[in-house]
């Protein structure tokens, strides 16, 4: 994957105090999870 | 002399006093605020000195939404079984959150706007057989409800750290603070 024309930072993650954006196989994953992902929104509140 | 746990000022305490401590403070991992982050993983905090652990998440915020914290020990993505159920202040909505098995322990805790709310007891996750949890958490903010959740992990792998992270926004802030329980 080009990361060379990236304009918007990639997520960061937070491994004990290293902070550092998300690799490629990291950023696929996560990607993939945020499609399911549901806010507790107006479906779970009352 | 008091015995414990009470103490008096200046009293000499003997290791059989200390030894007999049956909660102890691990490690607190601050969140990183700038950037906010999608996951932090904390390692080195399961070890033989204990069998059962408190991982505790206060104060944060996420970056925009409320959303379920889910934890992962080690790097494992699979064999991750857990159920729950959900219900509104209200009474209105009754709901249930399980995987059988999932990638993750799911909704362990709750991100919000407001702040991280995770308080979860976690046995056995570095002894060479299944982990475990429960969690019990208020969602949401005002409205919003109560959660309980408890699972474990269908392996004998033995762990010395895990990851808490949510599938969208980011957390903002907040200490991961885990207490190991005296054997």
């Amino acid at each position: 994957m080009d990361t060379g024309s990236r304009t918007m930072p990639r997520p960061f993650i937070q491994i004990d105090d290293e902070v550092r954006e998300m690799t490629d196989d990291e950023y696929a994953a996560y990607l993939e999870a945020t499609e399911n992902a549901q806010a507790l929104g107006a479906a779970n509140d009352d | 002399m008091p015995t414990p746990p009470d103490f008096s000022v200046g009293q000499y305490n003997t290791a059989a006093y200390m030894n007999s401590i049956g909660l102890w403070l691990i490690k607190s991992q601050a969140i990183s605020t700038s950037p906010a982050v999608t996951s932090v993983t904390v390692s080195d905090v399961f070890s033989s000195s204990f069998d059962a652990y408190q991982i505790v998440v206060s104060g944060g915020a996420t970056t925009g939404g409320d959303y379920g914290i889910n934890l992962r020990l080690g790097s494992t993505t699979s064999g991750y079984y857990y159920t729950g159920e959900y219900r509104n202040f209200s009474n209105t909505v009754n709901n249930v959150i399980s995987a059988a098995p999932g990638a993750e322990w799911g909704a362990v805790g709750i991100a919000t706007t407001n702040s991280l709310q995770l308080n979860a007891f976690v046995n056995q996750p570095f002894l060479a057989k299944p982990s475990y949890f429960s969690a019990m958490y208020i969602y949401g903010h005002p409205v919003g409800g109560q959660a309980s959740m408890a699972g474990f992990l269908d392996n004998s792998t033995s762990y010395t750290g895990f990851t808490l992270f949510i599938n969208a926004s980011s957390f903002s802030g907040g200490t991961i603070r885990v207490y190991g329980y005296r054997k």
